[in-house]
């Protein structure tokens, strides 16, 4: 029974060359594309997050205070939950940073006496987006001058992410969505192929299950074949394309780990499946109505 | 086998049924000629009986099943008691003679075993055992409605439909079909034959139910094929 099932399912591939290239041409490039979307979507999604990770809070403490309080607010600001790790910097640490920073121009460090800059406190979050109240909490300490986060770029940086984020979904879903018409339709035609088979199939009694499986056994691998190219072409963008964006802007954090490709090999083939599983059944329904 | 009690099929979108308060019994073993002129219902007789469509009010009973109140996913089975030969013969180009007939037995789920068994037997039945590796449009038309006959035939259901089954042939190889549709019914098949081929149905002296214009007009044992013809 399954050996027949396979058989025509096989017959009916072969039978229908035409149909079923262009049904699995069409699930390859909605594939493609999806997979490209997904690909580009994560690629931003790197670059905003390494963006968000560079926000940080720089806190100065007044020169009066005492190390052991400068120590106790360290240890305090640590402890709240939202803060991932907090790093001091001493005045000469500072002073060593200014100097690395104004090497070319030696003349400038002459002109200071002694050194004026004060500790500071890097604070460094979870969550980049608990900027705005940590950094509130952090200005009503006595012992503190100044707190700098970016006031002014922080929150653009994060509307920006924001809507790209929104932007990529919604093309994932229209895309997928577009893609299940394309392949449902395709599907269709190459049943209605084969509407006089389907058709003395139900007039000699075979139940509706039994017409039912090589159709979707059919558009199953369709799906497959279809999602098996589309990984192949992604694959070849992801070797060539991506790698070659890295070499020459490399200013991008550009990065497409292992995992995400082979979680997308794996969504893309599940993909596949369902999408030619269920156009096959949404295109059969018409022709089964007793 | 076949009983129809007040069977009356309006369709969607007409005023007059193309059936009209049918009554009619056909046991088990009988040959009946279902005859009137196109239009009269012949057809819509035939597809009440293979729940293509449903009635608009009456019962309907077919080798035991209650048809237009049985599950739908059973109608399957219904159909497997019913066997169906048509005026277009309805076979697959691509299949040869014998492989058109094997897929009957295929699609029921038959075991490979009896497939190889029944089928050469059937196609010797009608006639065709040295053409089961011919291909439809190899073969006469004759041939072809042989192979459809051997198709309805080979799963032995207890009822075999016709409909308009020599439509298309010409009389010498119309009674051919019909001695086969005979023979059939020998075996103990009931057997019912939609047509309108009036020297048919006059020499077979089987029983004919007449319509016209879905009323039945005339159910008669070893009529012919109307009244106005022996006026003639």
């Amino acid at each position: 029974m399954l050996l027949y099932f396979l058989r025509e399912s096989l017959i009916g591939f072969r039978r229908n060359l035409v149909m079923s290239t262009a049904a699995i041409i069409t699930v390859a490039i909605s594939l493609v594309v999806v997979g490209g979307v997904i690909i580009g979507a994560a690629t931003i999604g790197n670059i905003i997050r390494s963006m968000e990770q560079k926000v940080e809070i720089v806190t100065y403490i007044k020169d009066s205070t005492p190390p052991e309080s400068v120590d106790a607010l360290q240890n305090e600001i640590v402890s709240w939950a939202q803060v991932k790790s907090v790093a001091y910097v001493s005045k000469d640490e500072a002073l060593k940073r200014l100097r690395n920073d104004l090497k070319d121009n030696p003349e400038m460090l002459q002109a200071m006496e002694g050194n004026p800059l004060p500790a500071s406190l890097e604070v460094r979050l979870k969550d980049p987006h608990d900027v705005d109240g940590v950094a509130a909490k952090l200005k009503g300490r006595p012992e503190l001058e100044d707190v700098k986060y970016g006031q002014d770029y922080v929150p653009k940086l994060f509307a920006v992410s924001r809507v790209i984020r929104g932007v990529g979904a919604t093309f994932i879903v229209l895309l997928s969505f577009a893609s299940l018409v394309l392949i449902a339709n395709t599907i269709r035609l190459a049943i209605f192929a084969r509407r006089r088979e389907i058709g003395i199939m139900r007039l000699v009694g075979a139940s509706s299950w039994f017409i039912r499986w090589p159709f979707l056994l059919e558009g199953i691998f369709q799906g497959l074949v279809g999602a098996t190219l589309a990984i192949g072409a992604l694959y070849l963008v992801k070797a060539t394309g991506l790698s070659w964006l890295m070499r020459n802007l490399p200013f991008l954090p550009l990065s497409f780990d292992t995992a995400l490709f082979w979680q997308m090999v794996f969504a893309l083939t599940l993909g596949g499946v369902v999408i030619g599983a269920s156009g096959s059944s949404f295109a059969l329904r018409r022709f089964l109505k007793v | 086998m076949i009983t129809m009690q007040n069977v009356t099929m309006v369709y969607n979108g007409s005023h007059r049924p193309a059936l009209n308060d049918m009554d009619v019994e056909i046991e088990k073993g009988e040959f009946v000629f279902l005859v009137g002129p196109s239009g009269c219902g012949k057809s819509t007789f035939i597809r009440l009986l293979l729940r293509e469509i449903l009635p608009t009010k009456g019962k309907i009973f077919v080798a035991g099943y209650d048809v237009p109140n049985m599950r739908r996913w059973r109608v399957p089975l219904l159909r497997r008691n019913i066997g169906c030969v048509f005026q277009d013969f309805k076979l697959l180009p691509n299949k040869t003679t014998y492989e058109n007939v094997a897929f009957a037995l295929e699609v029921i789920g038959r075991p490979s075993r009896i497939i190889k068994q029944q089928v050469p037997e059937v196609l010797d039945l009608v006639g065709l055992g040295e053409k089961m590796r011919r291909y439809p449009d190899e073969l006469s038309g004759g041939e072809q409605q042989r192979v459809s006959v051997a198709r309805a035939f080979v799963n032995r259901p207890p009822i075999l439909l016709a409909d308009e089954p020599t439509g298309n042939l010409d009389p010498g190889t119309s009674g051919g079909i019909m001695s086969l549709l005979s023979k059939i019914n020998q075996t103990g098949t009931t057997v019912l034959v939609a047509t309108h081929d009036r020297d048919m149905v006059d020499s077979m002296r089987k029983r004919v139910i007449a319509l016209d214009d879905g009323n039945l007009v005339r159910d008669q044992l070893r009529g012919v094929y109307g009244y106005e013809e022996i006026l003639d």
